[in-house]
């Protein structure tokens, strides 16, 4: 991802993007591309790793299932786990935004 | 959502489930890309540009599943683990009665097979701690001795001199004799005698060893002329010098000389160890104390005075058997260049050092390991058949954990995590108990050789624990057995145990008598043959004497020919100081004190006697044969009442400048002069040795002594009076009048220090504790088997009370309708006694059989006693059925006081 600073954008995403409900990975990845609106866009292949990564920490619970165009997908939700570690990474995120934003609108030094 | 159910949810398959999603996520993309107007392939590589690099992805995404499932599997496995562990622990806790007696029956098995294999693995397996130990070696000499074919004799010097130079299997060769110093009093500390060696400086390189402190010793050390070094051992500087480190370079007094300490040895080293050695070198079980071993001219002159050990290590790649070839080779030179000194039937070989400790008493400890071992199985026996009497009650449990899905795999982990634990606590008892066996050893007086390398080590530990692990999954596999039989019919189904299930357990116990008997009898045996051994007539009287050791200052320059006659004076003078004192019936000194282990020997020619054909003789006189020798002072045979039979003992008469004399033992005078009678003996003349010496005159001939062993036939032995030949040692014997022995102590120590202070009694015992001490390892076998011999049997009588007990217990419902149906009590009871009586005549008949079959294995152990001694043998059995008897009785007695009105109603 473009910012080394924080480490986690990429998993804060994906969790919040479970966080209404199972999606399946492609979908997961298109949200994510058209919320930021292609300013953090990326090989989508590192959206995987990233995912099975969160499933093995139990932040996710994985299941397969069928879409509604009636493909096999494999779809990922949220764990009561992986809830809580997305509230704590959005105030960490939070806080680490308004530092950055302070230190920028500084104008002495 | 509908829900599918795919293969890979029942067992997971990393490859297939990524490759799947990733394809996809790929359709998809490219579905995107058509729907905005590419064309199908335009859009597949656009949708692969945008993803990135496939394969690479797919595999650290299989990588992230595979160690997902990994770790999974480990928490599951966990999970079970500590499930079974909780289960077990409540279960166990449900029947404490049951628990508290697998557990303590399970640590008497055990606790005694890990005491006896501590020993076995300290004196049998471990390596030695030396360098490499398996490429050491002892050098002896063999040849026909005394007492028929010897296989260790010492070397001589110029014998060791030319092994070390000539054998070329050897990589590095060092000798060695015991030499006792007395360390003279410093301020508070008193004198005392310290168990020396003198060494040649290769000793420590040859074994491998470093000193903690300072320096080893050097081949300067061994210069004639050199300077007094010495090195100390660890218990010795702790104990004298404070664990000081300045100990090095300080000057101390041993016997009479000054030596400078120039180093400290590592703890637990003390080779030369005793107890490893032949009893005749007179090696203490631990050395304290070496110094250089410096050869004289003289010495280097006496190819047949036979005094060194010999250590030695085989080069690399030198096979045992080469050594002895080679060794043979060197001995076979010997005999063609000095016959005179090495005869042609003599040989040299090697033992390895390992060998040289085991040899004597391994058949003794696998013996012991073997009664242990049975004692074992019967606890075993005894716990499995409170398991099956438990399995019946627990059927109902594995139905219903079956039934809601256990898999059958899951109930035997269950039963053998709870198996385990049972074992498992057993075990740990039973390493408390092997680790006391240091403490018990402790005490003993280093009679077993390498008792210092016994300890419980990691092998020790290790065997217990898989051994506990073993015993606890038979027993779950036995109880799933039993438990699976069981279940088929639910509970009440049967009231009786089913006749299968009955005779398992009578079969069980039967075999638990069979085994106890057997160790009866093996026990038995030997006490018998203890017995048997404390009759033995050793040729003199023990009951109030008092013996103790007397050393003459003789450092490292030992004289004779300068000192003898100062020696021989003094001790005369002692004994005639000693025979002097009220309270005393007689006192002496000798040199080799009986059944000490210390035994001396010299050949010896008969004067007149032709030389035998083609042995060479000189100048009419022949080497007729090997004699035990001592040097006596004073009244040695009355004041040890060895009986005069002929001629006179010695007296003022025979000086050092009269005629030289000798005092024959009868063995002496048979073994010589077969078929002619004592008193004809008296004037015969002999020579000693093969120095040419004056002709010695028999004046004398006493009773034969056991000199070895009160299991060992009497020697012929030769006596000398000290002031003839000189000696620097001896221990004196004192006969008190009808006090006990440890009233002449005091006395003895005043005459001493009365005419040299500087000098201290050393080793005082009283003469019945040496005769008792000789007989230490007889009587440590005989009561340990007669305690396993005792264990077993109560263990077997506990199986036998429990089978009996549970027996009676199922059955109230038949005996009540017996009783109901009009048999009498007395019947009831009769019936009983026979079930229990039944398993024990077949136990008995069994056991018999087996103990006749293993007593053929003590044979070497017995004295006196045949190993189908029928006494023995109809004694344990009268014992085993009596115990049992009782054992049965009292269960069977409860069954006659059953109600049957209850009986039946109830269940």
């Amino acid at each position: 991802m473009a910012s080394d600073l924080f480490v986690g954008t990429l998993d804060i995403l994906v969790l919040k993007a479970v966080s209404w409900g199972p999606r399946h990975g492609y979908a997961i990845g298109r949200w994510i591309r058209e919320t930021t609106e292609d300013v953090l866009s990326v090989h989508e292949g590192v959206l995987y790793p990233a995912l099975h990564r969160l499933e093995r920490r139990e932040l996710l619970a994985e299941e397969w299932s069928v879409t509604e165009t009636g493909r096999e997908a494999k779809f990922y939700s949220l764990t009561p786990a992986g809830r809580a570690h997305l509230r704590a990474e959005v105030e960490r995120w939070r806080r680490f935004s308004r530092a950055v934003s302070t230190a920028i609108a500084a104008t002495s030094a | 959502m509908k829900r599918t159910l795919r293969p890979s949810d029942v067992r997971p398959d990393p490859r297939r489930d990524v490759a799947s999603e990733l394809r996809f996520h790929l359709d998809m993309r490219t579905q995107e890309f058509v729907d905005r107007g590419m064309t199908p392939d335009e859009a597949r590589r656009a949708a692969a540009a945008a993803f990135g690099d496939v394969a690479a992805i797919e595999a650290e995404c299989r990588e992230v599943r595979v160690q997902r499932e990994r770790e999974r599997r480990r928490r599951a496995w966990r999970w079970d683990v500590s499930t079974d562990v909780r289960y077990a622990l409540r279960t166990l806790a449900r029947s404490p009665l049951f628990t508290v007696a697998a557990v303590l029956t399970l640590a008497l098995g055990i606790g005694g097979a890990a005491a006896v294999f501590t020993l076995v693995n300290g004196v049998l397996l471990r390596p030695l701690p030396y360098a490499d130990a398996g490429r050491l070696v002892m050098v002896w000499t063999s040849g026909d001795g005394s007492r028929g074919r010897e296989t260790q004799w010492p070397l001589s010097a110029p014998n060791y001199v030319d092994v070390k130079a000539q054998a070329r299997s050897l990589g590095a060769v060092a000798a060695f004799r015991f030499w006792p110093y007395t360390l003279a009093g410093e301020g508070a500390a008193e004198p005392e005698m310290l168990a020396g060696a003198r060494a040649d400086p290769d000793l420590f390189r040859t074994l491998g060893v470093r000193p903690l402190l300072g320096r080893a010793l050097t081949a300067d050390d061994a210069r004639p002329g050199g300077p007094r070094v010495a090195v100390i051992g660890h218990d010795l500087w702790q104990r004298r010098f404070g664990g000081a480190p300045d100990v090095l370079g300080r000057q101390v007094t041993l016997s009479g000389e000054r030596f400078t300490i120039v180093g400290v040895m590592p703890r637990h080293f003390s080779f030369p160890r005793g107890a490893e050695l032949p009893a005749g070198l007179q090696f203490r079980p631990r050395t304290e104390v070496w110094t250089p071993l410096v050869l004289t001219e003289r010495e280097l002159s006496r190819r047949g005075t036979n005094n060194l050990a010999a250590v030695a290590r085989l080069r690399a790649g030198v096979t045992a058997q080469q050594a002895n070839a080679d060794l043979s080779r060197i001995a076979r030179r010997f005999a063609a260049e000095y016959p005179l000194y090495f005869a042609k039937e003599m040989d040299l070989h090697a033992v390895s050092l390992k060998e040289q400790a085991a040899a004597p008493v391994r058949r003794g400890l696998w013996l012991l390991m073997g009664a242990v071992g049975l004692v074992l199985v019967i606890a075993c026996a005894n716990v499995a058949n409170l398991l099956a009497a438990q399995a019946a009650g627990r059927a109902w449990e594995f139905a219903i954990r079956t039934a809601l899905g256990a898999t059958r795999r899951r109930v035997f982990l269950q039963l053998v995590t709870e198996n385990v634990i049972l074992t498992s606590a057993g075990a740990a008892l039973a390493l408390g108990a092997a680790w006391s066996t240091r403490l018990v050893l402790a005490r003993a007086r280093g009679d077993l050789p390498r008792a210092d390398d016994v300890a419980v080590d990691v092998r020790v530990v290790a065997v217990t624990l898989a051994a506990a692990v073993a015993v606890g999954v038979a027993f779950a596999v036995t109880t799933l057995q039993l438990g699976a039989q069981a279940g088929a019919g639910g509970p009440g189904a049967r009231a009786t145990a089913g006749p299968g299930r009955r005779a398992g357990r009578q079969l069980l116990v039967a075999a638990e008598v069979a085994l106890s008997l057997v160790l009866l009898v093996g026990a038995g045996l030997l006490t018998r043959s203890f017995v048997e051994l404390q009759r033995v007539e050793p040729g003199f009287r023990a009951e109030g004497v008092m013996t103790a050791g007397l050393l003459m200052p003789i450092g490292s320059t030992f004289d004779p020919a300068r000192d003898g006659a100062r020696w021989a004076h003094f001790f005369t003078s002692y004994a005639q100081r000693l025979g002097a004192l009220p309270g005393v019936a007689a006192a002496g000194g000798v040199s080799s004190l009986p059944l000490t282990g210390a035994v001396e020997t010299a050949s010896f020619g008969i004067e007149g006697r032709e030389a035998a054909r083609g042995s060479p003789g000189a100048e009419g006189r022949a080497q007729t044969g090997e004699a035990d020798y001592a040097v006596v002072a004073g009244d040695y045979f009355g004041a040890m009442r060895v009986p005069l039979i002929a001629g006179r003992l010695f007296d003022s008469r025979d000086r050092e400048d009269a005629k030289p004399v000798v005092v024959v033992s009868a063995a002496f005078v048979r073994r010589t002069w077969p078929g002619i009678a004592a008193p004809e003996a008296l004037g015969q003349r002999i020579w000693l040795g093969s120095t040419a010496e004056s002709p010695h005159t028999i004046v004398g001939v006493v009773g034969d002594v056991r000199q070895t062993a009160l299991d060992a036939a009497a020697a012929p032995a030769m006596y000398m009076p000290v002031a003839q030949y000189p000696y620097p040692f001896l221990t004196f014997v004192v006969r008190t009048r009808g006090a006990s022995a440890a009233a002449a102590l005091p006395p003895m120590r005043e005459a001493l220090a009365a005419l040299d202070p500087s000098l201290a009694l050393h080793d005082v015992r009283p003469l019945r504790a040496v005769v008792d001490a000789s007989l230490a390892r007889q009587r440590f076998a005989t009561s340990l088997s007669a305690s396993f011999a005792a264990a077993a049997l109560v263990l077997a009588a506990v199986g036998l009370y429990g089978v009996i007990a549970t027996s009676v217990a199922q059955r109230t419902r038949e005996l009540g309708v017996r009783l109901a149906l009009g048999a009498t009590p007395r019947g009831v009871l009769a019936l009983v006694l026979r079930d229990g009586m039944r398993a024990t005549a077949a136990g008995v008949a069994a056991g018999l059989v087996g103990a006749l079959a293993a007593a053929r294995l003590l044979r070497s152990q017995l004295f006196g006693v045949s190993a189908t001694d029928p006494a023995v043998y109809a004694g344990v059995a009268l014992l085993t059925a009596a115990v049992a008897l009782a054992a049965t009785y009292v269960p069977a007695r409860r069954a006659t006081r059953l109600d049957p009105a209850i009986t039946l109603r109830g269940e």
